[in-house]
């Protein structure tokens, strides 16, 4: 059985490393999604059991993407939150089991993170 | 003698709260002793004072500001109506009379002319029977005798007398006057006066009265009985309670408190013995005492004794206890006027009998002169007949004199005198107690022939006399012997003499021991002795012994009806007339042998001798020489005949003797005369040295008011010179008075311009900016302030004129006061000119200034942007608050600095009211010099500093973001082109070509300005920079703004675009190219233009590999589209922007 995971990243070219370290893990994906809006438009026409993971981009071009957080955190869909910015360790604690990589990230750590979340389903 | 009074009440009487009242009298001289008696003053003294000085009635005396210098006391001129208080010294005003009645001070008009005042008198008179025992008087320096009799009186109800010591007085005559009566309890100099009074006073209240009688009640008889062997003088039987109250008294002044120790004293000192005897008989008399007594007396009494009088009666009359004399002599003057108007020509003789124990008082009364404030008591009428006044004293004129006899005679003790026809025993009793009045009665009667009269004083009660006398006048006190003979205890009961110590009286004893020898005597000399009669130089008999009678004849006429030749026949005329002369000029015995007198029957034949006994008088004896023979008829003419030359002789002699009795009466009239002018004289003299003491009193007071005067002008003239003012001081009339020195810089005076009128001197102002002014206020008008300008417009200054107060009430004249203020009018501009610019400043700055106060909780706010601190989270003024947040910091920054433990210097937020919040920073100082404690600060808006900070900080984080996000992408970029590469190299050089891109890309963007977006221009030309000299390149497009997000897209598409140019395009080297880029905005995107044009024909190729893959991932991220063509030379791009990612300027 295929893994899903629900990618929302705004930099098309990290998200195109993801999606490559994804295809290594054999996971398939969906997105990536670079908005807000878009990503839950998306999620709309997703079972959300089929995700197993999501990886959202805090910073997104229609803001932050903390709305979507709620809808997997919700749905207890492990969430692994990659940012730039300094601060956004809490999120982490606010989400459980969420997970956070500072940007730039570490290809391998990205890696083994995204292949522990999924295995935890 | 003591007037009726109640001495049981004397200390009831006294007022409890008033204090010893001392009066103190003084004239000429007086300051002086006024001066060194209060100057030792150390209050408490519970003593009140009051001076009763000689002043002139039209000049307003210093006298109280003078004394009060020099003593602690208050001093006060006496207005009339006061309540004596302790510690106050009261004056007499001028022009008044004063007089104490109840404890209150009165003020009465003087009814005596000047010169006959006696103000002293008066006051102390009316002390004496106002507060009795409260009281003490003081006589100090002054002419003439004023204080004297006020001074007995003070004495005789008990009080204390006290003269100033002649010799330190300046004018002691006053003081020896008061002494003289001998009533002086102490003679102190000036300054130990006080200290002497406050010793009494201190004795009199340690040991009072009432408590102290019972004790020398016990010891009175012993008192009395030393008394007696001391003086001779028995007193037990006198009335306790008067005794008690002057032993007590003298107790005071010598400063005894046990009695036991003053019997002794008493035994041990006959000065103190002395002393008490005379306090004992403190009498104080006075002419006509009770007037309405003697009118009775007058009528009822005397006219009837004098009409009734037949010739040559003697009318005798008694006044025993008579002290100083002045009853004896009131009685005396009423005979001789009742005689003089009674128009009989017969002549009555009145023989007055004055007696007393006090051999001093009596001599008192035998010099007749008495000091001239008794002689108001004596009515008009009868004074100037019968008196006549010596300097200060006036004398009983020597006709009265004579009348009285005045001899020492105890009324108790001594025989009486008798046959008398009125008795005046005038306040004597009162002094007895029963028995002695028992015993007094009898010999009263015994001594009064019957039908003859008693006159008693008002006080002396008749109870023990009933039965002796009957009533005539009960209100008058007269009393008529009863007729009847009464069998009376003759042994009278203090007859028994006592021995006596005093020297002086030594001689009386004698004559009163051997007064049964006396009665022997004269039997014998009126019995048995020889004829015998005793002449004085007018040839008058005045005694005679034996039977003289039967050698003379008495004629019909009275005139000379006591001279012996009046008397005489005219043999025995011739014989006396020869041997009187004849002893007078050789002063010897001389006998005339076998004279023959013929007398109407028989004929005498004697030996007449005469016997000089002094330089006057002349004895002369007759002894018979022959048996007497009857005397014949024939007798007759022959010895008329004999006598006839002689008798004509006599006849002669006694005419000459007429006329130069007439010529001596006339000589006598101008003498007269000439006395009345004198008494004038005298009387203007009197009114001369009063005026004189006056002049002295004000003189003493003028020097030291000059004295005084030359300080003040001196103190006036220093402080004049020292303020520097300059003032001008006019008068009424606008002349010049007086002037500073200082204003001689403004006004040319010089001191003979004083008077000058002040508006013809000269000065540098309008004689119209101040001269109108200063008349104005110089007839009073209020005061004018003003600023004037002199004429050249150079200096300015302040006038002030003032009214000039010469008293109170009344303007004459003005005070101008010059002042320049041109200096200060000058720092005053200048200081407004900096308080503007400061508040420009303050303004400008946006700076708030306020206080605040935290005991009123009070802030205020000055000027500034209205925004002002306060621990309360609003602020009333500007309506901003405190952000919640920052409260308790500027509360604790507050308190700290209300504490003063640090300055106040504080940033907070506040809300201001249209909801903004204002960053603020105040600054504070505590002022603590000033109450209440106030903190004082300023305020300063720091909102934009704030705002800097702030973007700073977002902007920080923004660029930490960016190149975090840069690094990712790069990080990315790596992963992704490893995969397609296989040529480390060349894979290194485009990943480190794209890296530069990108850095060229951020560095394009600017991080200041408020803006981080880049030019499009600036972008490309940043990324073609590398290959500008290749080809002609040229950017031409309208204004465009790279928004930050699309800014590393845009780079990478520029940066692969470029490479492939320079690997295929119009940048390769040889190409000799040219590179076109344009832009423009159509329908809200950009639409952009890459056009390569190459000169050689050369094939463009697309690029391949990663780079594309990271072009199409980059034109995707912008949401952009892009279309290649190729046309032979040309290679064209267009890139279409949506509006997201630029921004049109």
């Amino acid at each position: 059985m295929n893994k899903y995971v629900f990618l929302v990243e705004d930099e098309l070219l990290i998200s195109l490393e993801i999606e490559m370290l994804l295809s290594e893990l054999n996971i398939k994906s969906h997105g990536p999604f670079s908005s807000c809006q878009a990503a839950l438009a998306a999620l709309a026409n997703i079972d959300a059991h089929s995700i197993d993971c999501a990886i959202l981009d805090v910073k997104l071009t229609d803001g932050e993407a903390l709305p979507l957080a709620r809808v997997f955190h919700k749905h207890g869909i492990p969430i692994i939150f990659s940012s730039g910015h300094a601060n956004n360790h809490h999120l982490e604690t606010y989400y459980p089991p969420g997970k956070y990589i500072a940007k730039p990230f570490d290809p391998t750590v990205m890696k083994n993170t995204i292949a522990l979340s999924v295995d935890k389903l | 003698m003591l007037p009726f009074s109640d001495e049981e009440h004397i200390m009831n009487n006294t007022a409890k709260t008033l204090p010893f009242i001392v009066g103190v009298g003084s004239s000429a001289g007086g300051i002086e002793a006024l001066r060194s008696m209060f100057s030792a003053t150390q209050a408490p003294i519970d003593m009140a004072f009051v001076i009763v000085q000689h002043l002139d009635p039209d000049y307003n005396s210093l006298l109280a500001q003078l004394l009060d210098r020099y003593t602690n006391l208050t001093v006060l001129q006496c207005e009339g109506g006061e309540t004596l208080l302790p510690e106050h010294v009261y004056i007499i005003p001028p022009g008044h009379g004063l007089l104490i009645a109840q404890g209150r001070l009165e003020l009465t008009d003087f009814v005596q002319p000047r010169g006959v005042r006696r103000p002293i008198d008066d006051f102390f008179r009316s002390l004496a029977i106002d507060q009795r025992n409260n009281a003490a008087c003081v006589v100090l320096s002054g002419t003439g005798a004023d204080g004297t009799i006020g001074a007995q009186t003070i004495k005789e109800y008990g009080g204390l007398c006290i003269a100033q010591t002649p010799d330190t007085a300046r004018y002691d005559s006053m003081p020896l006057s008061a002494i003289s009566t001998g009533h002086m309890d102490f003679i102190y100099p000036p300054s130990d006066i006080i200290p002497g009074l406050q010793k009494y006073l201190k004795q009199l209240k340690t040991t009072s009265l009432p408590a102290n009688i019972t004790f020398i009640h016990e010891k009175m008889d012993e008192i009395c009985h030393e008394l007696r062997n001391v003086v001779g003088h028995d007193f037990s039987g006198y009335k306790h309670s008067t005794l008690l109250r002057r032993i007590a008294r003298r107790m005071h002044i010598v400063g005894i408190e046990s009695e036991q120790k003053y019997l002794e004293l008493i035994k041990n000192s006959p000065e103190e013995s002395q002393a008490l005897f005379k306090d004992f008989l403190i009498n104080v008399t006075k002419f006509f005492r009770d007037p309405d007594a003697f009118k009775q007396l007058h009528e009822k009494v005397i006219k009837p004794l004098v009409h009734q009088a037949l010739p040559n009666d003697e009318l005798r009359i008694w006044v025993p206890a008579c002290s100083s004399g002045e009853e004896a002599y009131s009685i005396a003057i009423l005979f001789a006027e009742t005689i003089r108007l009674s128009g009989l020509n017969h002549r009555i003789s009145v023989q007055i009998f004055a007696s007393d124990i006090d051999e001093n008082i009596i001599n008192i009364g035998r010099e007749g002169t008495y000091p001239l404030a008794s002689l108001i008591d004596i009515p008009e009428h009868l004074k100037k007949r019968y008196t006549t006044p010596i300097g200060d004293k006036f004398k009983i004129t020597p006709f009265i004199r004579n009348m009285v006899r005045f001899s020492n005679h105890n009324l108790l003790r001594d025989p009486p005198f008798s046959k008398i026809d009125l008795i005046s025993c005038r306040n004597v009793l009162i002094y007895f107690n029963d028995t002695l009045q028992k015993a007094v009665a009898p010999i009263l009667h015994f001594a009064a022939k019957p039908g003859r009269f008693l006159f008693l004083g008002p006080s002396d009660s008749m109870g023990r006399f009933e039965g002796y006398f009957s009533t005539i006048d009960l209100q008058a006190r007269i009393f008529m012997r009863s007729p009847e003979s009464k069998n009376y205890p003759l042994s009278l009961p203090n007859t028994d003499n006592f021995p006596i110590r005093i020297e002086k009286n030594i001689n009386k004893s004698a004559h009163i021991m051997n007064n049964n020898e006396n009665n022997i005597y004269h039997r014998v000399l009126d019995k048995y002795s020889l004829p015998t009669a005793v002449i004085n130089k007018e040839n008058e008999i005045i005694s005679a012994f034996g039977k003289i009678g039967r050698y003379f004849h008495f004629p019909v006429s009275n005139v000379d009806g006591t001279n012996i030749f009046t008397l005489s026949g005219p043999d025995l005329r011739a014989v006396l007339g020869k041997i009187i002369r004849e002893t007078r000029f050789k002063k010897r015995k001389i006998i005339a042998r076998k004279i023959t007198i013929h007398t109407e029957f028989v004929i005498h034949t004697v030996d007449i001798v005469c016997d000089p006994l002094d330089s006057e008088t002349l004895l002369i004896v007759f002894i018979e020489a022959a048996a007497t023979t009857p005397r014949l008829d024939d007798d007759f003419d022959e010895f008329e005949n004999n006598h006839d030359h002689i008798e004509q002789l006599e006849n002669e002699l006694r005419h000459a003797r007429h006329s130069l009795r007439m010529a001596t009466e006339e000589l006598e009239t101008a003498n007269e005369e000439l006395k009345s002018s004198n008494e004038e004289m005298m009387s203007m003299n009197e009114e001369l040295q009063s005026t004189n003491e006056e002049l002295s009193t004000v003189n003493d007071e003028l020097k030291i008011k000059i004295g005084q005067l030359s300080i003040s002008n001196n103190d006036l003239r220093n402080f004049l010179d020292s303020t520097n003012l300059s003032v001008i001081v006019i008068d009424k009339k606008t002349c010049i008075r007086n002037f500073t020195k200082s204003v001689t810089h403004l006004f040319p005076l010089k001191n003979t311009d004083k008077g000058r009128p002040l508006a013809d001197v000269y000065s540098p102002f309008d004689i119209n900016s101040y001269y109108l002014d200063a008349i104005n206020v110089a007839q009073g008008g209020s005061i004018v302030q003003k600023r004037i300008t002199t004429r050249d417009q150079l200096r300015v200054y302040a006038l002030r004129i003032l009214p000039y107060h010469s008293d109170i009430a009344t303007i004459s004249g003005a005070t101008l006061v010059f002042t320049d203020i041109t200096d200060a009018l000058s720092l005053e501009r200048q200081l407004s000119a900096e308080r503007d610019r400061l508040n420009l400043a303050i303004k400008a700055a946006h700076i708030g200034i306020w206080s605040y106060c935290p005991s009123l909780s009070q802030t205020t706010i000055d000027i500034g942007n209205g925004t002002s601190i306060s621990p309360q989270a609003t602020s009333a003024h500007s309506g901003a608050l405190v952000f919640p947040a920052d409260q308790d910091l500027l509360k604790e920054k507050l308190d700290l600095a209300l504490k003063g433990i640090e300055k106040f210097d504080c940033s907070f937020r506040t809300i201001v009211p249209n909801g903004e919040t204002r960053w603020i920073r105040g600054y504070g100082h505590l002022i603590t010099q000033q109450t209440p404690v106030t903190l004082i600060g300023v305020s300063i808006d720091v909102t934009p500093e704030h705002i800097l900070v702030e973007t700073r900080e977002l902007m920080v984080q923004e660029m930490n973001h960016r190149i975090k996000n840069l690094f990712a992408i790069i990080g990315s970029m790596i992963t992704i082109a490893a995969q397609r590469h296989d040529n480390v190299p060349l894979f290194a050089k485009s990943m480190r070509e794209r890296i530069v891109a990108l850095g060229t890309a951020h560095a394009a963007t600017p991080t200041t300005h408020n803006h981080d977006k880049p030019r499009l221009e600036q972008l490309i030309s940043a990324i073609l920079m590398p290959y500008k000299d290749l080809a002609h390149v040229s950017i031409s497009g309208p204004h465009i703004l790279i928004h930050q997000d699309a800014l590393s897209s845009l780079a990478l598409i520029f940066h692969e675009w470029s490479t492939n140019a320079v690997k295929y395009g119009a940048l390769d080297s040889d190409a000799k190219g040219v590179l076109t880029v344009t832009w423009c905005i159509q329908n809200d995107t950009l639409h952009m233009e890459w056009t390569e044009e190459k000169k050689r024909q050369r094939s463009f190729e697309t690029q391949k590999g990663f780079g594309r893959i990271l072009e199409d991932i980059s034109i995707r991220q912008l949401n952009a589209t892009s279309e290649t063509t190729i046309d032979n030379l040309l290679f064209r791009k267009t890139l279409t922007l949506p509006k997201r990612c630029y921004t049109h300027e």
